[in-house]
């Protein structure tokens, strides 16, 4: 029971930075961007490359992400540049990153034995914390030392990430990213760079969604170019959970939002897993966005005043 | 001195049954500093793409546009809207919704500056806010931290009004700013416009669809029809122009024009 709660919180945090990058792109610019299936992968293939090549995981997975940005600045390019819509350009910057990726990892799947990950460091963290990297007991149940340790670290990141976000969305930029997203003419009107907006807000996304999988492939001790498969829809399942809690407050509770939504997500399926009623994970994403998008009236009329428009629409 | 110079602006674009429609003919303007000109003319008569090319938010196909003497043709939109203030006729495109009223008229606040790292509410700045909402006297400096979707039409043209004139913009559009909102709505958005105006000494070119409004704003009268000028009057001519004789004029040339279609397509029927 705690051993299965322990698991879910730290993949929750590892997947909250995915969480955030779609929340960015759904909510700001208002699209579901696809380039985030892709770059999932990127983050995860492009860190584990590198510490294939013996490169310290903190580095591999920094640059992970930054390989998931210039997989957010192609589909922005498409978009602003060649003028193709939005969908349109994630689908194919997602569709071409399947190949790239695989060559980037030297083909499907790579199981990390040898190399130093993250997880080698939890692994050790765990050993001087806890004095076991095995199982520890709470309450005559055993958990992992190890996922506590997960928990621990990419709680961290998530809040540090929550901080870097909130602090920045109330800079001029952050102000102008978000009315280029909200009312592209407005902003125009009033001297932002609607172009720039977009490049800044998808670069963005895609970085943190790569953060996200670069994570995830060290979490689970192995990198394959189908871990982001069905990620945008995992996130947006994260954000309307997220929206049906915080929906009209204020900015920063609405990040705090897709987090938390993303810890609640992962907890409730881990209980239904536990009681062995799910096991189809996107598939029931898959479901929860679409009730979550069309809710009945009544229950709709109920959440109206904590749910935005965007996410009952 | 000039604040606005047009140099035979030309316009044209492929309607939907892809035949061409000059929107523009060679328009030649000067607006000088300070002055307040009102522009009339039938839907389709090229106010709105003029307004769009002063903006640059269309490029014209041939001519020059001059702001205060600088040549402003190649700057983008976003560039132009540090010396160019713009109230559209929706009142859903000048503001974002789901941001603050604040956080909107911050926006405004940073017009001209690069959008940059620092904080965009400072304090300074949020007071400053405070103040110029509340010199308005209608109330929306209590509301400074709602959202502009909660506000009404009206309101939200205010708001937008406010952003458009913050850093006292070298020329003000106005798209037919209160035709969409009812009539007290409409008239307390031109009660303050016209306030904010000469507070500002602003240069402003308003399209309006009122007669109304075009005889009683501004000092100079400008009707479009067809992509031309066809009248410019300032002065005590503009003084004594009376509704109804602006209306039998724009008739006048509404008949013109239904005739010219009408032989045109009977043309049409007959040899193509």
């Amino acid at each position: 029971m705690i051993s299965a709660a322990v698991s879910a919180l730290a993949q929750g945090f590892i997947l909250a930075p995915l969480a955030l990058g779609v929340f960015l792109s759904y909510r700001i610019l208002r699209f579901p961007d696809l380039t985030v299936d892709g770059s999932f992968g990127t983050g995860a293939v492009v860190a584990a490359a590198l510490m294939i090549g013996g490169m310290n995981p903190a580095s591999a997975t920094l640059l992970g992400m930054i390989g998931g940005g210039i997989a957010g600045l192609c589909t922005a390019l498409l978009v602003t540049r060649l003028g193709i819509q939005k969908l349109l350009a994630g689908i194919l910057v997602m569709t071409a990153l399947y190949n790239i990726n695989a060559h980037i990892l030297g083909g499907g799947s790579y199981p990390f034995i040898d190399e130093v990950t993250l997880s080698t460091y939890a692994e050790a963290a765990a050993r001087a914390l806890f004095d076991t990297d095995r199982m520890l007991v709470f309450l005559g149940m055993p958990f992992s030392s190890q996922n506590l340790v997960w928990v621990l670290f990419a709680g961290a990141v998530s809040v540090v990430l929550l901080v870097l976000l909130t602090v920045f969305f109330r800079t001029r930029f952050g102000l102008a990213m978000r009315a280029a997203g909200g009312n592209p003419s407005a902003a125009r009107a009033v001297g932002a760079n609607v172009s720039t907006m977009v490049v800044s807000t998808l670069v963005l996304s895609n970085a943190l969604a790569a953060l996200s999988g670069a994570m995830f492939a060290q979490f689970f001790h192995a990198a394959a170019i189908t871990d982001g498969t069905g990620m945008l829809v995992m996130g947006l399942a994260y954000v309307l959970v997220g929206a049906a809690l915080f929906g009209q407050r204020s900015f920063a509770l609405r990040l705090l939002g897709a987090v938390v939504g993303t810890l609640l997500y992962h907890l409730i399926i881990a209980a239904l897993v536990q009681s062995g009623e799910v096991r189809d994970l996107k598939l029931v994403a898959a479901v929860v966005v679409l009730l979550a998008l069309t809710l009945p009236p009544f229950v709709r009329k109920m959440l109206s005043r904590r749910m935005p428009k965007e996410a009952v629409r | 001195m000039t604040a606005l110079t047009l140099q035979s602006i030309s316009k044209s674009y492929e309607d939907g049954d892809g035949r061409q429609v000059q929107a523009l003919q060679h328009i030649d303007l000067e607006i000088a500093r300070g002055s307040f000109v009102i522009l009339v003319g039938s839907n389709g008569s090229g106010k709105t793409t003029l307004l769009h090319v002063i903006a640059g938010s269309e490029r014209p196909d041939t001519g020059r546009i001059f702001l205060e003497g600088e040549d402003v043709g190649t700057l983008a939109e976003h560039r132009r809207a540090a010396s160019v203030g713009r109230v559209f006729q929706d009142p859903f495109r000048g503001t974002v919704a789901e941001m603050t009223i604040e956080e909107n008229l911050a926006l405004a606040a940073c017009r001209g500056r690069r959008s940059d790292l620092g904080f965009a509410l400072s304090a300074r700045v949020r007071k400053e806010i405070h103040d110029r909402l509340a010199a308005l006297g209608i109330g929306l400096e209590q509301r400074m931290h709602q959202r502009v979707a909660t506000l009404s039409g009206g309101q939200r043209q205010i708001v937008t009004m406010l952003m458009a004139t913050w850093h006292r913009p070298h020329l003000l559009l106005l798209d037919e700013h209160t035709a969409a909102l009812d009539p007290r709505s409409a008239e307390l958005v031109l009660s303050l416009t016209g306030r904010i105006v000469a507070e500002d000494g602003l240069t402003v070119l308003m399209v309006t669809h009122s007669m109304q409004q075009a005889v009683h704003f501004g000092e100079r009268l400008i009707m479009m029809h067809r992509g031309k000028i066809t009248l410019d009057i300032s002065g005590t001519e503009k003084l004594r122009a009376q509704p109804a004789e602006l209306e039998s004029y724009f008739e006048e040339l509404h008949r013109a024009e239904l005739l010219d279609d009408s032989v045109a397509a009977l043309l049409r029927e007959q040899y193509i």
